[in-house]
């Protein structure tokens, strides 16, 4: 038999279902009316089908009834009942189609019979197992689940439809299916009950479509007659949709489909297990349209910049904030106090490891990115920038579930780097086989160049700071459960060792220094990381009404960091010779080389914890109170110690240096809120959400400082010079919340809200401002106008606006000075300068949003596309606006001042497909686009412009872009073949050559699966477009006569001036030639996955095991002329820079995934 | 429960989230950073003489630089010494500088000098006010002497920078006025008027403050041609006081204003610098030595003596001998045989100075003047205001007396006597257009 699931008899059992009458006292839902209703024959003559109740399944009479009526016999005692019905199909020579969903073919029977009729024998056999029994057809009989009786027949020509649509999985009403005829847009969406009634539809079969986003669609055929009612059971499947996506937002857990924003939202857990991941910025990387993630450097335990939708500040930090589980807590990577870690390193060391990443990135189950003012309208002030919410993993009822990964790998410095030249001629001071540059010659210092030689240090093995860097990582989780506690308990290890290695040669030099003593291994491989991570969530249910989540996470890390920007500047002005210096720079006060740069030993230490304590609270269905208090603390303490007489150089001013600088910032945060939902008509639902959330954050810094310390000494005490600076701050920013938001019909959410806010840094004066929002969500497609259009799935329409805030610095408003110490008259005094001239006007920054979107799903949401558009306008934007030099500007703080409007527009788009689907083979991909256009909309009269050297704010142009004097031409007057800086034309005034943050971004990933995705293959590509970067490593090269176009003489005439306009003088002196537009692209990372068998690890009681071969920016096409385009050694400020910063590593490692 | 009681609730809930909302203020009260004084913290008697010596410290640091902006390493040319020195032959570089060389067409060269000296003005300012108000009974030398420094200030602007400088003030009430700017002939009465103030309860007493007042009352009447009424204010003076400024590599704060090892790493004492330059290192001239440190692009650097790299060091602002000098110009301006007197006796103070000789003309003898003036003062700032003197007041052209002719790299030098207030203030100051006059 059997053939459940053929369309033909599913079509023709469905129309046999369909064309019952209702019986005289039939109910509205004919579920209710199946399930509530006595055993209820019906005896019209007319009747064909019969509804039965659970107990007895009663078989109709009538036409072709007959073969009901055939005899058979049977004696059977507890046998399965597939083996009744195989009998009776035999004996009754009829078919008999069920399918084994529906009927227990194990439950075990016992009947005897005699020559009674089928119907007899079936009632007997069936009885008890809700299900009914139809004819269709002379010989055939199908078995379904039992349908309600049937309804009134409407007085009509035409017939009736009534129906319910329940949830396949569930088998509870599902309300606002649209459900209609198929090919026409009569239909309508089901009730809250589930129901729907179609009246007058045609006689004839007809093919009912019923669509909902969120769940698969499904047809049914049914076959009308005129003046009945036809019953329908429509059963949907949920559909792994996006739009079904639960997001976590100020208001509680809203699904995507519900929010008129576009919310970036990243699945951690499968991310983390495919791809190489070591911390947060490496998850969130090119996985969100509109979020730039900048690395900064090469070196382990390096931060990241993190952008969302460009820069909407001119001053001030554009980082977004972050929630973790409700709890705000500090990731600040570009301002504040407690942020830099080369304070302590006096600028020596450019990569400072980052909040953000502290997070530990296998603990984490989703990450939601909302992106700005219109999504993020209800945090209130700060929340300009976006919001990064971050949910950390629950654990899931059932038994323990313990996963595990070990990770190890390996860490290359592949790139490339320029060679260093150095012309050799006859000098007028030091004689024949001198160093001669071209301008040398030109100014007569020298006769001419003889010969070129060039070497790299960076290049050659024998010299090269580089070695092959490591990393192990390791990590455990448990979680499990019953209802009424759920728990998560996990933890990780990384231990790495970056690529900079000291070279043999710089061994033997220091040993030999030292007098033999050993050389620490600190000193040896001078950037490492370790880093240990907890986490621990534990959930009790109360019921229905209520549940308590606690949570956790305890981090350490510890950063050994120093030299990496200095080592590659000394080596690309080296000497040009292996035979010099071993190429190193031989020319400085002293040589620079690994065996000095190594010398000093900077650390930066964090520890870090976070708890938070939330509750729901259920008391009725219609209403829901959430809770949330947590804490977060971090500590950090960096240090620089150079011991004296490791110094030779003075690279840090002062032999014998140790800078101490400790820091901490502990946040205590408050999230209340209820949500009332309540129906208002039949079509429309009110949901009202009242909230209110207090943040206040404690940050401390201290930076102690000693010079000169005796030889052997360690401590402050014997420091020559001792100074101290202690810095201490608050912030609270307390705000409530209330939003409407109307549900029509369940596919139009229009929202309205206002959040009204106070923080520490307003004036007090200040009112408290009001952020509104509002936003609309339509599943257009959900309509019943909406025209059927084969191949597309669902339609979306969606459009939020909405303001936030960014306060001022604490002190903005306030003239403020500073505390010191001075030297007057021979001694020591207490002094009081002034620090800042404040600004009583101070108002605080707004920013408006607007967005509006479409997403769309096709070919049964195989694919789908999320376009969105933004326009974000910051008014009264602060500006740290520099004093006139009248005020004793640059010695003066900036005064804080609303300068203008800052304007980012922009689209994003992300497609994912999934074009081959098969147990075979499989192919998924994303592509995310976006695009970004920041502009200074305007400036304040009289602010004129902003500079902060090269970097400027003019209207029309983007923020913080970097401005030089152009070279106008150049003509070589003396025609000596080279360029003179005099010969050079450079413009007075600037022109803008770059801005800071990527104009255009696209990242793709794709993920090819093979036997049922045992074998699979990931691939990321990154993409940057018009970023302005500039390669000031090769500026100090060529500006030092290191280049090969500042000792060629054959070198042409357009690259000398470049080189020449850097030694033109001041302001005149321009590396207009070395500011890039630069476009990029990475082949970001590879993996290699294979599942292994489960007949095998099951031997080793493992239920699933991984292992997988990754490739870390294994490849990158770009024209940019220094090493690594992505590198920015000025990671604290907008503009970016690269002065010479580690490039990007290549890493290759291997990881095993287990189950238990 | 109905939907009229839900209601109820509802409204409840939002009315208390409106009154929640009323009281956000009390929940975001907190304390002031502990980095910063906010004005509260300071209207007290000891926080107004911290403002004082702030003041003190700040003029300190304009006579002795100032650290690189932008968290650079490294000591920038930023006190008006070494930049008024370097204008002139006192100072060169190893590398091409427009200071240096005499070019300025963009008019921001003084970038840095104007500042440091404009930040100890305004905190001068703000010293008077809050000593004045919150201080009555300290010392009435505290407000004179901070008269004083803004004198003095305002005289080494009028002797550096090009005609048309502002002076802004950081005013009461958190307000802040622009200035205007004021053309040299009005910052030298500006100065006098400050050097008056500054006077004016000392009477006849011969405090350090007084003497140093009446020097500058000397030295804003020299600028002005008034050698009669400047020779009298000098002739109080007695020769061996001296107003210093002073610094520390002891304290950190005050180290970090100025590190001659940082200086000449990139800076050298120039000797015959440009044609017109005198021989500051060759002449071996007892009162100017010389310690050669390094050598930076072939070019020896020579640093002065007298500015230790570690330890206490004192820099006179203004001293008697410049009363003797002054007094022997006004001598001189009168025909007074003895001018050459009065030189002779400060040349017997150092061993080893044989007694000057009439040159015979009149323009040999504001040469020899001048140039011992160069050589007593040397690295006090004196020299860029002496040179233009000689131009504005000597009529001498200034090719005779600046230095002239190849600079480095193949250029020539400029033709400047002054250097602008810095790009910046043409941007930030509404009231402010640039300089009004180039001349010297």
């Amino acid at each position: 038999m059997k053939i459940p699931h053929s369309p033909i008899v599913a079509a023709l059992v469905t129309a046999a279902i369909l064309v019952a009458p209702p019986p005289a006292s039939a109910q509205s839902s004919p579920l209710v009316g199946a399930a509530e209703s006595p055993v209820a024959t019906v005896a019209s003559p007319v009747t064909m089908t019969v509804a039965v109740n659970r107990s007895l399944p009663v078989v109709p009479r009538g036409l072709s009834a007959a073969i009901l009526d055939r005899l058979v016999t049977l004696s059977f005692a507890n046998v399965p009942l597939s083996e009744v019905l195989a009998e009776v199909e035999r004996q009754a020579r009829l078919g008999l189609s069920y399918s084994p969903n529906v009927v227990p073919l194990q439950h075990r029977v016992s009947i005897q019979s005699n020559a009674a009729p089928v119907r007899n024998v079936l009632e007997l056999a069936l009885q008890g197992l809700n299900v009914q029994v139809t004819m269709v057809g002379n010989d055939q009989v199908v078995i379904t689940r039992a349908e309600a009786p049937a309804k009134a027949v409407v007085d009509t020509t035409d017939g009736v439809i009534d129906g319910v649509v329940l949830d396949k999985s569930t088998l509870t009403p599902v309300p606002a299916v649209l459900v209609r005829l198929d090919g026409t847009t009569h239909g309508m969406p089901t009730r809250a009950d589930g129901t729907f009634r179609l009246t007058n539809v045609a006689p004839g079969t007809h093919v009912l479509r019923a669509t909902r986003l969120g769940f698969q669609p499904e047809e049914k055929t049914v076959i009308v007659q005129a003046n009945r009612t036809t019953n329908a059971r429509i059963e949907i499947s949920p559909a792994p949709l996006r739009m079904n996506d639960i997001i976590t937002t100020s208001s509680g857990t809203q699904k995507r489909l519900e929010l008129g924003n576009s919310i970036a939202t990243i699945s951690a857990d499968s991310v983390v297990k495919n791809a190489p991941v070591r911390n947060l910025s490496d998850l969130i990387a090119a996985r969100a349209p509109g979020v730039e993630v900048m690395t900064t450097s090469g070196t382990v335990g390096a931060g990241s910049r993190l952008r969302v939708r460009g820069l909407g500040r001119i001053s001030g930090s554009n980082d977004p904030i972050v929630i973790i589980d409700g709890v705000r807590v500090e990731s600040d990577f570009s301002s504040g106090l407690n942020k830099q870690f080369n304070k302590a390193s006096g600028g020596f060391s450019t990569s400072a490891s980052s909040r953000l990443d502290d997070i530990d990135p296998n603990s984490i189950e989703t990450i939601d990115i909302l992106k700005g003012p219109s999504a993020a309208t209800l945090y209130g002030s700060d929340a300009a920038n976006g919001v990064i919410v971050i949910t950390t993993k629950r654990g899931k009822a059932g038994p323990a579930r313990w996963n595990a990964f070990s990770e190890r790998g390996i860490m290359q410095m592949k790139a490339k780097f320029t060679e260093s030249y150095r012309g050799w001629g006859t000098s007028a001071v030091n004689g024949p086989d001198s160093p001669c540059t071209l301008l040398d010659v030109a100014a007569g210092r020298c006769t001419g160049i003889d010969s070129v030689s060039h070497f790299n240090p960076l290049n050659d093995s024998r010299t090269s700071p580089f070695g092959t860097g490591t990393t192990f990582l390791n990590g455990v989780d448990v979680s499990g459960g019953t209802d009424h506690l759920l728990y998560y308990f996990g933890g990780s290890t990384e231990n790495s060792v970056g690529v900079l290695k000291m070279p043999d040669k710089d061994l033997e030099m220091l040993q030999v220094r030292r007098n033999g003593a050993p050389i620490p291994e600190w000193q040896r491989r001078p950037n490492q990381f370790d880093k240990q991570a907890g986490t621990a969530r534990v959930t009790a249910n109360f019921g229905n009404t209520g549940d308590l989540t606690f949570s956790t996470a305890l981090t350490h890390q510890s950063q050994l960091n120093m030299a990496d920007a200095a080592v590659i500047g000394q080596a690309l002005q080296g000497s040009g010779s292996s035979e010099i210096n071993d190429g190193w720079n031989d020319q400085a006060t002293s040589t620079t080389r690994p065996a000095d740069l190594f010398a000093p030993r900077g650390t930066s230490d964090v520890t870090r914890g976070i708890v938070s304590l939330s509750g729901n609270w259920r008391p009725f269905t219609w209403l829901t109170g959430r809770s949330t208090f947590g804490a977060d603390y971090a500590d950090r303490t960096d240090e620089l110690y150079l011991r004296t007489g490791d110094d030779p150089l003075a690279l840090l001013g002062q032999d014998g240096k140790r800078n101490r600088n400790e820091g901490n910032t502990k946040i205590y945060s408050a999230d209340i809120g209820g949500t009332l939902t309540l129906p208002v008509t039949n079509f429309l639902t009110s949901r009202t959400t009242v909230g209110g959330q207090y943040t206040h954050s404690f940050t401390k810094d201290m930076l102690v400082q000693g010079t000169g310390l005796s030889v052997g000494a360690t401590t402050f005490n014997s420091a020559r010079i001792r100074s101290m600076s202690e810095a201490f701050e608050q912030i609270a920013t307390a705000g409530w919340y209330l939003e409407e938001t109307g549900i029509i019909n369940e596919r139009l959410y229009l929202t309205a809200g206002f959040r009204r806010d106070r923080g520490s840094a307003f004036g007090k004066n200040a009112p408290a401002p009001i952020y509104p929002k509002l936003s609309a969500s339509w599943l257009l497609s959900q309509e019943p106008f909406f025209p059927r259009i084969t191949s597309l799935s669902n339609l979306r329409l969606r459009a939020a606006y909405g303001h936030a805030g960014v306060q001022p610095t604490t002190t903005g408003a306030i003239r403020t000075y500073t505390p010191g110490t001075g030297f007057v008259d021979g001694e020591q005094v207490t002094t009081s300068i002034l620090n800042s001239l404040g600004n009583a006007d101070l108002k605080p920054e707004r920013s408006t949003e607007f967005e509006g979107g479409a997403d769309i799903s096709f070919l049964d949401d195989r694919v789908t596309v999320e376009a969105t558009y933004y326009r974000k306008l910051s008014k009264d934007a602060i500006a740290g606006h520099s004093p006139p030099n009248s005020f004793g500007y640059p010695y003066l703080t900036s005064r804080q001042e609303n300068v203008g409007e800052v304007l980012n527009t922009g689209t994003e788009f992300q497609i994912t497909a999934q074009p081959v689907a098969s147990h075979l083979v499989s192919w998924d991909f994303t592509l995310n686009l976006s695009k970004n256009r920041n502009e200074l909309k305007s400036l304040a009269p009289g602010m004129g412009l902003l500079r902060n050297g090269q970097e400027q704010y003019e209207v029309g142009y983007p923020l913080s872009g970097r401005w030089e004097r152009p070279i106008l031409g150049y003509n070589d007057a003396n025609k000596d073949g080279i360029i003179a800086p005099e010969e050079v034309t450079v413009g007075d005034s600037m022109v803008f050559v770059g801005q800071p943050v990527p104009k255009r971004q696209a990242s793709w990933t794709n993920s090819l699966g093979f036997l049922g995705n045992r074998f699979r293959v990931t691939a990321m590509l990154d993409y940057q477009g018009g970023l302005g970067q500039v390669d000031m490593a090769t500026v100090q090269r060529c500006y030092g006569g290191h280049c090969q176009a500042t000792v060629d003489p054959s070198t042409p005439l357009d690259q000398q001036a470049a080189i020449a306009a850097l030694s033109k003088p001041y302001p005149y002196n321009t590396p207009y030639y070395f500011n890039q537009t630069v476009s990029w692209t990475r082949l970001r990372n590879v993996t290699l996955s294979y599942e292994l068998p489960l007949s095998l690890v099951s031997r080793v009681n493992v239920s699933s095991a991984r292992i997988s071969l990754m490739g870390q920016n294994l490849w990158l096409w770009s024209q940019y002329s220094g090493a690594d385009p992505e590198v920015n050694t000025n990671p604290y400020r907008n503009y970016i820079i690269d002065q010479g910063g580690l490039p990007m590593t290549r890493n290759y490692s291997v990881r095993l995934n287990l189950g238990f | 429960m109905t939907i009229h009681s839900i209601r109820r609730a509802a409204l409840a809930i939002v009315a208390t989230g409106a009154m929640a909302g009323c009281s956000l203020g009390s929940l975001t009260d907190v304390p002031r950073p502990s980095n910063i004084l906010d004005p509260d913290a300071l209207q007290t008697s000891d926080g107004a003489i911290a403002m004082y010596n702030g003041a003190l410290s700040e003029f300190n640091r304009a006579f002795f630089g100032g650290q690189q902006q932008n968290g650079g390493s490294g000591v920038i040319p930023g006190n008006f010494a070494m930049a008024g020195g370097i204008l002139a032959d006192e100072y060169t570089l190893p590398s091409a500088d427009d200071i240096d060389q005499r070019t300025d067409a963009a008019g921001v060269s003084g970038q840095y000098t104007f500042p440091i000296m404009a930040v100890a003005y305004v905190n001068s300012g703000q010293a008077i006010q809050y000593l004045r108000q919150y201080a009555p009974n300290a010392p009435v030398a505290y407000t004179a002497r901070l008269h004083l420094n803004r004198g003095y200030l305002a005289l080494f602007m009028s002797e550096l920078f090009c005609s048309g400088v502002p002076l802004s003030e950081a005013a009461e009430a958190g307000k802040v006025i622009y200035g205007s700017p004021l053309s040299t002939a009005e910052l030298q009465q500006y100065a006098l008027a400050q050097f008056d103030t500054a006077l004016a309860p000392f009477g006849a007493d011969t405090g350090k403050v007084a003497l140093a007042a009446r020097l500058g009352q000397a030295r804003a009447y020299l600028g002005m041609k008034q050698y009669d009424k400047a020779a009298a204010a000098a002739g109080k003076v007695p020769t061996n006081f001296s107003y210093d400024a002073t610094y520390s590599t002891n304290v950190a704060s005050a180290a970090g204003y100025f590190q001659p090892g940082g200086v000449f790493a990139w800076a050298s004492s120039s000797d015959n610098e440009g044609v017109n330059g005198l021989p500051y290192i060759s002449s071996g001239d007892p009162r100017v030595k010389f310690t050669k440190v390094s050598n930076i692009n072939q070019m020896d650097i020579y640093q002065p003596t007298a500015w230790r790299s570690s330890g206490n060091l004192t820099i006179s602002v203004e001293n008697g001998i410049d009363a003797r000098l002054i007094e022997a110009e006004y001598l001189l301006s009168q025909g007074n045989a003895t001018w050459l007197d009065k030189l002779n006796e400060l040349r017997t103070r150092v061993t080893g100075l044989a007694p000057l000789t009439d040159p015979g003309t009149p323009a040999a003898r504001v040469d020899l003047l001048f140039r011992e003036r160069a050589f007593w003062l040397y690295g006090t700032g004196h020299r860029q205001g002496d040179l233009r003197r000689l131009v504005r007041q000597y009529q001498r052209p200034q090719s005779d007396v600046y230095p002239k002719g190849t600079y480095k790299g193949g250029f020539l030098y400029g033709t400047y006597t002054n250097i602008g207030v810095g790009l910046h203030e043409v941007e930030a100051n509404a009231n402010y257009k640039g300089c009004i006059d180039r001349e010297a």
